[in-house]
C-alpha cells in the first residue's frame, strides 16, 4: 500500500505520463498488460527503426490497420526517399497514411488515452512525437444484453465468449492506464487463457499475488467451469455460500474492480468471477446505483429482508402452527385453522411437499428451453396452486408461505446466492419440524456459524459488518449519498482508500 | 473435526435444554381456543364457565366459519374442572388465546386467590389476560346473558375496554396486576366491574349479530387482601383514575358563567402523591389536568377570560369532588388501591418498615390534601354567534 494512498492520485503514474512521448514511456505506463501490441517499422533503405506502431489488441480494426496504415508505410515511395526522420513524420502526418482522422501529439497522456480508446499510435521516438490514428474497431460478435442478471439504468452489455472482446469491453468502461490485464494459462491440456484484471493503483497486491499463485498451481487437465476455477483460487472449497461473484455483466465487474477487487476472465466463457466475494455482494445489484440513494437503500434492505424471510419463513410457519400456536394473533390463528380444515396432511408435510415441488419447478425451468418455459410456469402454477387447493391436498396458507419464501429467494440478485438460500431454507425447515422454534433458532445459528468462519482470500465474509478495522457502511445494507461515500471498502485494504478527494 | 465439534456441542446443548424430549405438537385446526374463563363459587364447590370458539370448514377460501359455545362445569378446584372440561369438547382446548377471566361477585367475596391460582400456575395461560368482576350476577349468568348470538363476547368486551380510554370510568387490569398485588400486601387490588345494562336493552330484531342484553363496563371492585370489599361506581372510579394515573380521557360537564351546561374533555392528567411521615401521617395528592373545551353554549363569548376561568374553577371542583369521593371510599374499606402505600415505601423504605404491618388501618385514618390544577388548552372557538341570527 502506498504511503500516499489516501490522496486519491497516483503520483507514480502521473510522473510517467508527464515524461516525453516515446515507445519506452508507453511500455512503462502500460507495463504488465499483454493486450498492447508494439510493432517497429523500418522504412526502406533505413537501418534504424523509424517509428513504432502501438495498439490495443482487440480494440482496433485489423483490416483498416493493415490496409490503411501498414501498407502505405511500406509502399509509399516518397517515404523511402526521405533523408531525415522529420521528413518521414511530415509525410505521415501530411497524408501518406490513409486514415482520415489523425491527430498529432507530443503529450504522453493524450497518446495513452487515445491508445486505450482503440486508436493506433504511430510513435517517432527520436522526435518525441506521435500520431494518433483512428482505427477503432472491435470484434463484431454481438455484445448482447445480460439474460441472467437484471439491469435498470445501468450498462446492459454482457460478456461474450471471446476473451479479447471481454477485455476490450472492460477497457472501454475503464479508460485508465492503471487497469491491468494480466494473462496466463491454466489447464495442463487445454492451456486455457485466463485474464487477471485489476487496478494497479487500487487493488491490494496480496490479492493479485494469491490469485496468480493459485492459478499457476492449478493441476487440472482443463478448466471445466468458472466455479472450478473460483474454487481452485479460494480456500473455502465446500461452502455453499458464493465466496466469489460470478457475473456476466461487464458493469458489475467494473464496479468491483474499481473497489479494489480482482476480476478473472476465462477464454470461451462469457462470465467473469470477481474475488474476494463477501456476504453483501450476494445481496447487491448494479441496478442499485441507478436509483436515488434513499430508494436504493430501501431496496438493499429489502434484499436482506428477502434473504432472511426466504430462509426462515417456512420453518417459522411450521414452528408456530405446530408447536407455538400461542404466538399467532387470534384472528390469524382462526384464519389459518379454518383454511386447514379437511386437509389430510400436517403443516410440516404440506410445506415440504410444496417446497420440493417449487424446487423441481425451478430445476425444470433451468433445464428446458425458453420456448416451453412458459408452459412449465402455467402447468406449475395451476397444479401447485389452484388444483392442489381445490383437491384439498394443501391449505391456502401453506401455499402463500411457500410462495412468499420462494419469491423472496428469487428476488436475491445473485443466482448462486439464491440457490444457497433454498438450501438453507430446507435446513431451517427440517430443524423446525423436529424442534419447533428452537430448531429455527438453531438453524440460524448454524448459518451464522458458517458465515463467520468464511474468509475468502483472508477477507472476513461478513465484512463490513464485522471487521477489525473501522466499519464503513457507506455501501452496505444502506447506500449513502454519493458525496458521503468517500472511502473504498476498508476490508479490501485498497492501496488508494479514497474514492474521491 | 475442529469445525464440526462446536456444531455437535451446540446441537447437544439445544437438545438437552429442552428437556431431552421433543416439543409437543399441536394441530392448529384441532384446537378450540378458550376466549373467556368465568369462575363462580357454588356452595363449597367452584363453577367454571368457558367460552370456546368452534371453527368449521370454510365454504370458500378465506372464509372461515367461527361459532362460539359456552360450557359450564363444577368441581372442587378450578384445575380439576379445567381438566374435566376437555371431555366436553370434541377438540383439544387451549388457553393460548384466552382474553378475559371473569370472576363472579360471590366467588370474589370468598377470595379470588382460589379462582386465579390455576391461571397463575398453569403453563398455557399468560399473565396478560384481563380480569373482570361481575356485579349482582354470577359469571355464568353474565356470559349467558351478554353473549351475542353469533359474534364473540370477547370481541364485545374488547370494544368496551377500548372505549374506557374515552370515558375514564374504569381501566384495564390484568392477571399480572393481581400477581403483583399478592406479592406486595399493602397494595389493594381493584378490578373493573361488568354487569348487564338493563337500562338500554337492544331489540334483537332480525339481525343475528345483535345481543339481547347490553353490557356496562365501568367502576371498580375494591379488594381487601384477596376478598371483595366493595364497589366503586363510574364517577368515583374516575376520581381514582386521576390519582393512579389511569385517566387517558374523560368528559366533565360543568355550568358556565351564565348557568349553561358545558363539557370539557380531559386530554392529559398527571398525579403525584407526596407522602409525609410526620405525625399524623398524611399525603398530598397533586393532580395536574389539561383539557379542551368541547361543548358549550354557542352564543357565549369565550374570548372573555372570566368565562374560561369560571369553567376551569368548576372543572377543578368537579374533579376534586370525584377524587375525594374515591379517597373516602377507599379509606372506608381500608383498601389502598390508590398507590399511597407505594409512595410511602419508595420515599423511605426504612421508616416504611415500622408502618407496613398495620398499613390498611393506617391508610383508613390518614389525612389527605388534594390539589387540582386544570388548564383549558383548546376551545375550538371560531368567534361568538350573535343571538339575533
Amino acid at each position: 500500500m502506498s504511503a500516499n494512498g489516501d490522496t486519491g492520485k497516483d503520483e507514480e503514474m502521473d510522473g510517467l505520463l508527464s515524461r516525453s512521448l516515446c515507445s519506452e514511456t508507453i511500455k512503462e505506463v502500460l507495463a504488465g498488460s499483454t493486450d498492447i501490441v508494439y510493432r517497429e517499422i523500418r522504412i526502406k533503405n533505413r537501418a534504424d527503426p523509424a517509428m513504432n506502431i502501438v495498439f490495443v489488441n482487440g480494440m482496433v480494426n485489423q483490416e483498416v490497420l493493415n490496409k490503411s496504415v501498414i501498407d502505405p508505410l511500406f509502399k509509399y515511395i516518397s517515404l523511402s526517399e526521405c533523408t531525415a526522420l522529420s521528413q518521414v513524420y511530415d509525410l505521415c502526418a501530411g497524408g501518406a497514411i490513409g486514415i482520415a482522422d489523425i491527430k498529432e501529439t507530443t503529450n504522453t497522456r493524450d497518446a495513452v488515452d487515445g491508445l486505450l480508446s482503440g486508436n493506433t499510435l504511430l510513435l517517432f521516438d527520436k522526435l518525441k512525437r506521435g500520431i494518433i490514428l483512428n482505427t477503432i474497431g472491435f470484434e463484431k460478435r454481438a455484445v448482447a444484453e445480460s439474460t441472467e442478471e437484471g439491469t435498470y439504468r445501468s450498462g446492459k452489455d454482457a460478456f461474450v465468449e471471446t476473451f479479447r472482446t471481454n477485455t476490450a469491453t472492460l477497457r472501454k468502461k475503464i479508460k485508465n492506464p492503471n487497469l491491468c490485464i494480466e494473462e496466463m494459462a491454466a489447464g495442463k491440456q487445454s492451456n486455457t487463457r485466463i485474464g487477471l484484471i485489476y487496478m494497479k493503483n487500487i487493488c491490494n497486491n496480496d490479492f493479485v499475488d494469491k490469485i496468480r499463485k493459485r492459478i499457476q498451481t492449478i493441476d487440472q487437465d482443463r478448466i471445466m467451469s468458472l466455479r472450478d476455477l473460483g474454487l481452485s483460487i479460494v480456500s473455502e472449497k465446500y461452502t455453499p455460500f458464493p465466496v466469489f461473484i460470478t457475473t456476466e455483466k461487464a458493469d458489475t465487474c467494473c464496479i468491483s474492480i474499481l473497489e479494489g477487487k480482482v476480476a478473472v476472465l476465462v477464454d470461451e466463457i462469457p462470465y467473469a468471477i470477481v474475488l474476494p466475494g463477501v456476504f453483501g455482494d450476494m445481496l447487491q445489484s448494479p441496478s442499485d446505483y441507478g436509483y436515488n440513494f434513499l430508494s436504493s437503500s430501501l431496496f438493499r434492505m429489502l434484499q436482506y429482508a428477502c434473504f432472511f424471510i426466504s430462509v426462515v419463513l417456512p420453518g417459522f410457519f411450521i414452528s408456530i402452527t405446530t408447536y407455538h400456536p400461542d404466538m399467532i394473533p387470534y384472528k390469524l390463528a382462526i384464519s389459518i385453522a379454518g383454511s386447514r380444515m379437511g386437509t389430510p396432511f400436517s403443516v410440516s408435510v404440506e410445506t415440504v411437499i410444496m417446497s420440493l415441488a417449487f424446487f423441481t419447478l425451478i430445476q425444470a425451468s433451468i433445464q428446458i428451453s425458453r420456448t416451453i418455459g412458459g408452459t412449465i410456469s402455467i402447468v406449475g402454477g395451476l397444479i401447485l396452486g389452484e388444483a392442489a387447493i381445490q383437491a384439498g391436498l394443501v391449505s391456502p396458507a401453506v401455499i402463500v408461505v411457500v410462495a412468499a419464501a420462494s419469491i423472496c429467494s428469487l428476488a436475491i440478485p445473485n443466482k448462486e446466492g439464491s440457490a444457497t438460500v433454498l438450501l438453507f431454507q430446507g435446513l431451517c425447515t427440517a430443524f423446525s419440524i423436529v424442534l419447533g422454534l428452537l430448531g429455527t433458532a438453531f438453524s440460524l445459528l448454524v448459518i451464522l456459524f458458517i458465515l463467520a468462519k468464511l474468509e475468502p482470500l483472508g477477507v472476513p465474509y461478513l465484512s463490513p459488518y464485522f471487521a477489525a478495522e473501522k466499519i464503513h457502511l457507506e455501501d452496505s445494507f444502506i447506500r449513502f449519498p454519493r458525496p458521503m461515500s468517500k472511502w473504498r471498502p476498508a476490508f479490501l485494504h485498497p492501496k488508494n482508500k479514497r474514492r474521491m478527494s | 473435526m475442529k469445525k464440526t465439534a462446536p456444531l455437535i456441542l451446540i446441537l447437544s446443548a439445544v437438545m438437552l435444554c429442552q428437556g431431552c424430549s421433543f416439543p409437543q405438537k399441536y394441530k392448529i385446526e384441532e384446537t378450540q381456543n378458550i376466549l373467556i374463563f368465568g369462575v363462580d363459587s357454588k356452595g363449597d364447590e367452584m363453577q367454571v364457565t368457558i367460552v370456546v370458539d368452534s371453527i368449521k370448514e370454510s365454504a370458500s377460501a378465506g372464509e372461515e366459519q367461527v361459532t362460539y359455545k359456552a360450557y359450564t362445569m363444577t368441581g372442587q378446584t378450578v384445575f380439576e374442572i379445567s381438566r374435566n372440561l376437555h371431555a366436553l369438547t370434541d377438540k383439544r382446548i387451549s388457553y393460548y388465546h384466552l382474553k378475559y377471566v371473569i370472576i363472579g361477585e360471590e366467588a370474589a367475596r370468598k377470595g379470588i386467590t382460589e379462582c386465579l391460582n390455576f391461571i397463575l400456575e398453569d403453563h398455557e395461560p399468560v399473565f396478560t389476560h384481563r380480569l373482570l368482576i361481575t356485579r349482582g350476577i354470577t359469571a355464568k349468568e353474565f356470559i349467558e346473558q351478554a353473549s351475542p348470538q353469533s359474534s364473540s363476547l370477547a370481541d364485545y368486551l374488547d370494544s368496551l375496554s377500548n372505549d374506557l380510554k374515552n370515558t375514564g370510568k374504569s381501566s384495564e387490569v390484568r392477571v399480572i396486576d393481581y400477581a403483583i398485588a399478592m406479592k406486595r400486601p399493602w397494595i389493594s387490588l381493584y378490578i373493573p366491574v361488568v354487569e348487564p345494562d338493563t337500562s338500554s336493552v337492544v331489540q334483537a330484531g332480525n339481525s343475528q349479530n345483535s345481543q339481547s342484553v347490553n353490557v356496562k363496563l365501568e367502576g371498580y371492585a375494591i379488594f381487601n387482601g384477596d376478598r371483595l370489599a366493595g364497589f366503586m361506581d363510574g364517577d368515583t372510579a374516575m376520581g381514582a383514575n386521576f390519582i393512579i394515573n389511569e385517566l387517558h380521557g374523560a368528559c366533565i360537564t360543568v355550568q358556565d358563567i351564565k348557568g349553561q351546561s358545558a363539557s370539557i374533555e380531559v386530554i392529559d392528567s398527571r398525579a403525584k402523591i407526596i407522602p409525609d411521615f410526620s405525625d399524623p401521617l398524611s399525603a398530598t395528592i397533586k393532580v395536574s389536568v389539561k383539557a379542551n373545551l368541547v361543548d358549550y353554549n354557542i352564543y357565549a363569548d369565550i374570548s372573555e377570560e372570566e368565562f374560561l376561568r369560571c369553567l376551569e374553577q368548576q372543572g377543578r371542583d368537579n374533579i376534586l369532588n370525584k377524587i375525594e369521593k374515591a379517597i373516602v371510599l377507599a379509606q372506608q374499606n381500608d383498601a389502598d388501591m390508590l398507590g399511597v402505600g407505594e409512595a410511602f415505601h419508595h420515599k423511605d423504605p426504612i421508616k416504611w418498615q415500622s408502618i407496613e404491618s398495620g398499613w390498611p388501618a393506617i391508610f383508613g385514618g390518614m389525612v389527605f390534601f388534594v390539589e387540582v390544577t386544570l388548564e383549558i388548552k383548546g376551545t375550538y372557538y371560531f368567534g361568538a354567534v350573535e343571538e339575533e341570527r
